[in-house]
């Protein structure tokens, strides 16, 4: 079959709203449900750009679009309701990132893709609050942020401050967060305020390879590098007072801390153990994909309830490596500051996972059904109400936090009931890549990167500092229209802005 | 107990004194005597003609004459027990009102309308001359760092001023204890306006009562922590800082 051109593969995208573009049938070969995106006008070209540009070379080289990754997934085996991509969408291993897709549990063949989860496991973002305001922060900024950095082990090949044996590992890869409420390292009240309260219930341990138990067992505790951050914000807009209010932030110039983190190592390891025993199983059980990297396996399947018991430890571990990380962030402030914790309010004020496949309840066509919902790059996102949502979040709809990138603002949503029937309760969860890594090092330098975020007053601690630019900001999309194409399209809901004073980086 | 009768005795009018707290006690004089005016004044249970035994008051069988008296109200308490005059007492209160219900509810009305309207709400303590008011409103200055030491009104004035901005900060800032029922989603709709009210107010009432649980869970856990949790760190283990 001929390559088609640009404007042929513009036939089958159809546009909704202004914000809600519809990816139809016939896009891709085997599509069973049509692919959706939310993007503004801005978002829309750079989507565009991606495409004409696969086109332009006759569809063959480099990385697919992910418009067309959106397709391919909506051709995988099982799959419900729409294959949807979020405003920060970009091309990813297999699935874009920035896609949920949804796979009915009662279709036995129905699959379960660990590129649909990503390499890192619930990589995730958590909001710490604080009493301090701006003005007090600002005095002791460089202080503070050298402080974090003294506290918080970052960089590659970085290892953990806090001792722990093989046994402990193996506890906490059952047990989650409940293992660092034991050990002391977790507030009981911050497994309150966590996603799945931070244990993942079907957790096996012995699912877990070696190889990955052993990347893991130093790594616990550590920030890692990439575009994981620990960030000092101050609050600079409440959008929903009333919300933000639930949530313990009830003034402009507040001081958080925002830790973006994942399962390191290990994750890593299960994502790459599953796609290898993955294929095989593919074979034998005739599974076709449009794509190689869209490696699956059927969800009865002994490979996919295998992935699925390794991949909820190492969601656990990325619970436990972030609640590490609070209590250094924790010990940090309480010694800059000479009060304890408690005293600065330092509560949870939410932790999101943004890589995960979760077995949820969901409406389809008027039915109640149990289905597989992989988020990549997506942020779960429920309406106020929803019985797995925190009772101090009943009323607000689930809190959702939006990590910008080094130097840009961080945002606060919350999740609506039309998210809930037109995304499987879900938004999107940061700015998403407008360039790739390698491109951003072609044509940014570092020193330059660093300083612009020192002019703009923000203090900056980093472990390998030429990493730092293909974290700049210039390489990704802008958040603030990331976030506003989410509200516009009414699937969450704007609550605080956040900007940063200090930034710790791998 | 001798301050809450003395409130009650006050408020039935009664003339004598007050059984003292030392005499406490049916033997006494005074008890027997407040027994009798209750009974002849308020209560009225028996007829003028019958009431001959309990107003002799140096008789020995006025023990027995009250044991049979209480027994005849229905009292819950033997007639010896300490609680018996004071049962007798509300109830000679509840009698008191429920006759002049009407004149009573009027005056509070008048009372509650006054203090309306008046200009001077800050004024509207009962007696902000007394020690006790003086007390807390020095008690109230210093937490607010107003000067202390002239008359209570005036101290009080002074704590205004102080408190209404940082309530009306709390007030802006969104974090009243009341809320906005009606601006919380319901999450659903019945149609009907008032089935949605009252849904509303059952939806926070349970979400209160899920709150208190998991309060009641989170007290318990700490407990727990106190015998398992030991968190240290160990700098050597790791590079931190550079």
């Amino acid at each position: 079959m001929a390559a088609r051109t640009f404007e042929e593969e513009k036939g089958y995208i159809s546009k909704e709203t202004n914000e809600k573009y519809w990816v139809n049938e016939g896009f891709v070969p085997n599509m069973k449900v049509p692919g959706v995106f939310y993007v503004n006008d801005g978002l829309r070209s750079l989507l565009d750009e991606e495409l004409q540009n696969y086109c332009d070379r006759g569809n063959v080289g480099g990385f697919l679009p992910a418009v067309k990754q959106l397709a391919n997934v909506a051709a995988l085996p099982g799959i419900v309701g729409k294959s949807i991509a979020l405003p920060d969408v970009h091309s990813g291993y297999g699935f874009a990132i920035g896609n949920v897709a949804a796979m009915d549990m009662s279709d036995p063949e129905a699959v379960v893709s660990p590129g649909g989860v990503g390499f890192d496991i619930n990589c995730g973002v958590r909001l710490i609050r604080t009493n301090l305001t701006e003005d007090q922060v600002r005095p002791v900024q460089e202080e503070l942020a050298q402080a974090l950095f003294d506290h918080i082990p970052v960089g590659v090949g970085s290892q953990g401050i806090i001792p722990t044996t093989a046994k402990d590992l193996e506890e906490a890869l059952e047990m989650g967060m409940d293992w660092s409420v034991r050990e002391g390292y977790s507030w009981v009240e911050d497994k309150e305020h966590c996603e799945e309260y931070g244990r993942m219930l079907n957790a096996d341990p012995s699912k877990v390879s070696k190889r990955a138990k052993k990347r893991g067992l130093p790594q616990m505790g550590t920030l890692g590098a990439g575009n994981h951050y620990a960030e000092i914000q101050v609050v600079e807009e409440i959008f929903d007072t009333a919300a933000a209010s639930r949530m313990g932030i009830n003034r402009v110039g507040q001081i958080c801390i925002m830790i973006h983190s994942g399962s390191r190592g290990l994750g890593h390891q299960v994502a790459t153990d599953a796609l290898t025993s993955m294929e095989k199983a593919m074979s034998r059980d005739g599974i076709k994909t449009n794509d190689r990297q869209l490696a699956c396996a059927r969800i009865s399947s002994e490979e996919g309830q295998n992935y699925l018991a390794a991949m909820a430890c190492a969601a656990n571990y990325a619970w436990v490596n972030r609640c590490s990380m609070t209590f250094l962030a924790r010990q940090a402030f309480a010694k800059v500051f000479k009060k304890n914790p408690d005293e600065l309010d330092m509560h949870l004020v939410y932790d999101v996972s943004h890589n995960i496949a979760k077995i949820e309840e969901h409406l389809v066509d008027g039915e109640i059904k149990q289905l597989l919902v992989h988020r990549k790059g997506s942020t779960r996102a429920f309406p106020p109400h929803h019985p797995l949502i925190p009772v101090d979040y009943q009323f607000t709809g689930q809190p959702v936090l939006i990590g910008g990138t080094m130097g840009t603002c961080s945002y606060v949503l919350t999740g609506t009931k039309q998210g809930m029937t037109e995304t499987f309760g879900s938004t999107c969860h940061g700015a998403g890549r407008a360039r790739s890594r390698s491109n951003a090092r072609n044509k940014l330098d570092y020193e330059q990167v660093l300083h612009s975020l020192k002019s703009k007053g923000i203090s900056i601690r980093v472990a390998s500092p030429k990493l730092v630019m293909e974290e700049a900001p210039e390489s990704y999309k802008d958040v603030t229209q990331v976030v506003d194409t989410c509200h516009a399209a009414g699937i969450s809901k704007k609550c605080v802005k956040l900007r940063p004073l200090a930034v710790v980086k791998g | 107990m001798a301050a809450s009768f003395g409130l009650v005795l006050r408020a039935l009018g009664y003339p004598g004194s007050p059984p003292g707290q030392g005499s406490v006690g049916q033997g006494s004089e005074e008890f027997r005597k407040l027994v009798s005016w209750l009974e002849d004044t308020k209560i009225r249970l028996h007829k003028v003609e019958d009431r001959g035994a309990l107003r002799d008051h140096a008789s020995e069988a006025w023990p027995q004459t009250f044991e049979a008296y209480a027994t005849a109200l229905e009292c819950p308490f033997d007639a010896s027990d300490g609680r018996t005059l004071g049962w007798i007492l509300n109830y000679a209160l509840g009698l008191e009102y429920r006759d002049n219900a009407g004149e009573l509810n009027g005056a509070r009305a008048k009372l509650v309308g006054d203090e309306r309207a008046s200009t001077r709400p800050e004024r509207s303590f009962g007696d902000a001359e007394g020690a006790r008011c003086a007390e807390l409103a020095n008690e109230m200055a210093s937490a607010l760092g107003v000067p202390t030491g002239q008359d209570a009104a005036k101290i009080l004035e002074a704590v205004e001023r102080a408190a209404k901005p940082l309530a009306q900060a709390r007030m802006e800032a969104g974090a009243t204890s009341e809320v906005d029922l009606a601006a919380l989603p319901l999450g659903f709709t019945t149609g009907d306006a008032q089935v949605d009210s009252a849904s509303l107010v059952m939806r926070s009432l349970f979400i209160k009562d899920l709150r208190e649980l998991q309060s009641v869970i989170d007290e318990t856990t700490v407990g727990v922590q106190e015998y398992t949790a030991n968190p240290k760190t160990d700098a050597k283990l790791g590079r931190v800082g550079r």
